[in-house]
């Protein structure tokens, strides 16, 4: 898997999920063993209990047979079962006091040591077991002790035990199996965690290799889909939406570079040209002043330029600088009518203030000047002379309405949802015409946007357009 | 009046000591941050003229060494569009006022005019051009003793000018000072208002009193 070179062996994620696997399958078998171990052995006491019960009933059947005489029972009894090879039987008479009376052979080798207590708590016909460990013996005794009585006849209590060495061996081959059986879980745990972490990661390996390949020369190409529906495939797809983003944006990047290059290059060479002319021969000062106010008139459009692309780079990052105070917008409005009111005069257009409203917004001033220059400017350049712009302020729902209308020459409805793209031109013969580079919307819009606001344009061709700016209004103080 | 100007571009020093020195002024100029500083604590002037981008010395340390020695000559920052960190900064060690590239001459001089005034400043009741007069207490234009009606914009634009007789004012700086209007709109709005203006205090008399430098502003004086 090369995508994980210069990954460190432990921080790798099929390591770890092999890890975690491999815990969480040792850990659960041990408890399941461990519960089967106890279980079985409960069980196998259980059974040896039920035993005992059983040698017991036997005996006092014999015993009821010929009372009294315990000596002769179990001398019957010893050649019978005490010689047993895996449950030899232990057997012990004592009085309710604690004297013994009889013992079998076998009994007499260990040492059970007599508990006046508990035998001094015993009912008649009531029993209790107990392990026993013997000194010098490598396994425990079960021994079960009863009294036994009948009336005024007899009153004993009779101990009948055995060894527990058969269940000890059961149970030690039984921690022999799983001793032998957790190394193989954790072996098979490993390969299974192994296999099933590589499996489900070699899509991110892919994805990991392919997402490298792509670079600035590639953007074009996708990340292949499994179609499986899984997260996996939700991550591809997140990816490639990503990668169409991107691949967007250096597609309006080159686009944009290639625009600013050829706005730059027509007027440049205008100028170069018209020098050189004029050096080429003699002319008198009146043409040299001629040229020299044109220079600084495109100058100062090369500068607007600049400002504007400089501002729309902020914009894009978001360090635009904007200072924001309250500002009594219908006075900026007014002053702003008062400004260019007279440009309109000259063409011959009315420019009419209308119902104008109280309203504050939160806003930069310089740039608020520039948004709405920038539309009633367009407003008048657009609109032939006998025609009228009317502006309006309205508050509406929270909001200050501006309403800047025209009867000018409209927009195409094909042209309306890209007038506020960078250095779209409606006409593309205006081209060279001074003042007209078509970043004006665009740079609208960014301002809109900053200040929280909407701008809408609705345009019908040939009769006029209206601009509709929407900036939220500031209330209390 | 003495300034030192100092900047690194040769084509922008050539200019503006051009501008400076056609308005009277003795223009010295240090083409690298070291040699400003030096000319700076050795010699006396009534004003620095700094760019901020300098090879060797910054403009900036160049404002701080000189204001740590005690020296307050008041000082100008140039500069280009995207360092208002600089300029804030610049101020906040005194400088008086800074210029952002590409600026018009024009305004730089009127600029420099402002702060070389500074402190200088009568107070006048009345504003006195050839023939023209405005009464600033009782808000009157008269021209040649005949009363002349203004808007209240006009007004100001025309006060504007005579305060500043003889000298050019941009478009900019007419569009900032009137109508507080700091974005170049790239129009002829002001030729506009200026034209009528005009209409009103010049048409049909002599001689004629404002006149436009064509291509970059207004001058309000009267020519021979």
């Amino acid at each position: 898997m090369s995508s994980n070179k210069g990954t460190r062996f432990y921080k790798r994620t099929d390591f770890k999920i092999t890890l975690w696997y491999i815990v969480t399958f040792v850990v659960t078998t041990i408890i399941i063993f461990s519960f089967m171990y106890v279980r079985v052995k409960h069980h196998l006491i259980k059974e040896i209990d039920r035993f005992l019960k059983d040698e017991l009933r036997e005996f006092a059947l014999k015993v009821s047979e010929t009372p009294v005489d315990f000596k002769g029972v179990i001398k019957k009894y010893e050649g019978d079962i005490v010689a047993r090879e895996y449950y030899p039987i232990y057997v012990r008479v004592l009085h309710a006091d604690g004297e013994v009376i009889a013992t079998s052979g076998n009994f007499a080798a260990i040492v059970y040591p007599i508990n006046q207590e508990k035998l001094r708590g015993m009912g008649v016909g009531s029993s209790y077991v107990e392990t026993v460990k013997v000194p010098g013996r490598r396994t425990p005794f079960r021994v079960l002790s009863f009294r036994l009585a009948d009336n005024e006849k007899f009153d004993y209590v009779v101990q009948i035990g055995t060894r527990m060495k058969s269940m000890r061996n059961t149970l030690g081959n039984f921690s022999e199996n799983i001793i032998t059986a957790i190394p193989i879980a954790l072996v098979l745990g490993t390969i299974g965690g192994w296999l099933l972490a590589r499996r489900s990661l070699s899509p991110i390996a892919y994805i990991t290799e392919a997402a490298r390949r792509i670079t600035a020369n590639n953007l074009g190409e996708r990340l292949k889909s499994r179609q499986s529906g899984d997260e996996l495939d939700h991550l591809i797809t997140t990816l490639n939406e990503m990668i169409s983003r991107l691949e967007d944006s250096f597609k309006r990047i080159s686009q944009f570079t290639a625009d600013v290059s050829h706005e730059l290059r027509t007027p440049i060479s205008a100028m170069k040209g018209e020098a050189e002319l004029l050096l080429s021969k003699p002319r008198p000062t009146k043409e040299y002043r001629r040229a020299l106010v044109t220079y600084i008139k495109k100058l100062d459009f090369f500068t607007r330029m600049i400002n504007d692309l400089i501002l729309l780079s902020k914009f894009d990052s978001n360090e635009a600088g904007l200072k924001m105070v309250r500002i009594k917008l219908n006075e900026l409005l007014s002053n702003l009518w008062e400004l260019f009111g007279v440009l309109a005069e000259q063409k011959g257009i009315a420019c009419n203030l209308g119902k104008i409203e109280h309203a504050d917004v939160l806003g930069d001033r310089t740039r608020l000047q520039q948004l709405f220059t920038n539309i009633i400017d367009n407003a008048i350049k657009f609109t032939p002379s006998g025609g009228h712009v009317d502006i309006a302020l309205q508050k509406d729902g929270g909001f200050a309405k501006v309403s800047i209308r025209d009867t000018g020459i409209g927009i195409p409805e094909e042209a309306s949802e890209h007038i506020f793209q960078r250095f779209y031109r409606v006409d593309k013969s205006r081209t060279n015409e001074i003042g007209e580079m078509g970043l004006g919307l665009s740079i609208c819009q960014w301002i809109v946007k900053a200040h929280h606001g909407t701008i809408e344009v609705e345009s019908a061709l040939g009769k006029g357009s209206r601009f509709v700016v929407s900036l939220p209004l500031v209330t209390g103080e | 009046m003495r300034v030192l100007f100092v900047e690194d571009d040769k084509g922008i020093a050539h200019f503006v000591k051009k501008g400076l020195e056609e308005n009277y002024l003795a223009v010295d100029m240090a083409y690298d941050g070291e040699e400003g500083l030096y000319l700076a604590l050795h010699e006396r002037y009534d004003l620095f003229i700094l760019d901020i981008m300098l090879p060797k010395i910054d403009g900036i340390e160049i404002l701080q060494s000189i204001r740590e020695k005690g020296i307050d000559t008041p000082a100008i920052f140039l500069t280009a569009k995207d360092a208002e960190k600089d300029i804030v900064k610049g101020l906040n060690l005194g400088a008086d006022d800074y210029m952002v590239k590409p600026f018009s001459i024009n305004e730089l001089l009127a600029r420099v005019r402002a702060i070389l005034r500074r402190g200088k400043t009568e107070s006048v009741s009345e504003l006195k051009v050839a023939d023209l007069t405005m009464d600033l207490k009782r808000h009157k234009v008269l021209r040649g003793g005949k009363r002349i009606d203004l808007t209240p914009k006009e007004y100001a634009l025309l006060e504007y000018l005579m305060r500043n007789e003889g000298q050019i004012l941009t478009r900019t700086m007419i569009s900032e000072s009137i109508w507080d209007y700091h974005f170049d709109s790239l129009t002829n709005v002001i030729d506009v208002h200026v034209y009528h203006l005009r209409n009103k205090i010049d048409k049909g008399l002599k001689p004629k009193l404002l006149h436009t430098i064509k291509g970059v502003g207004y001058v309000l004086e009267q020519r021979d």
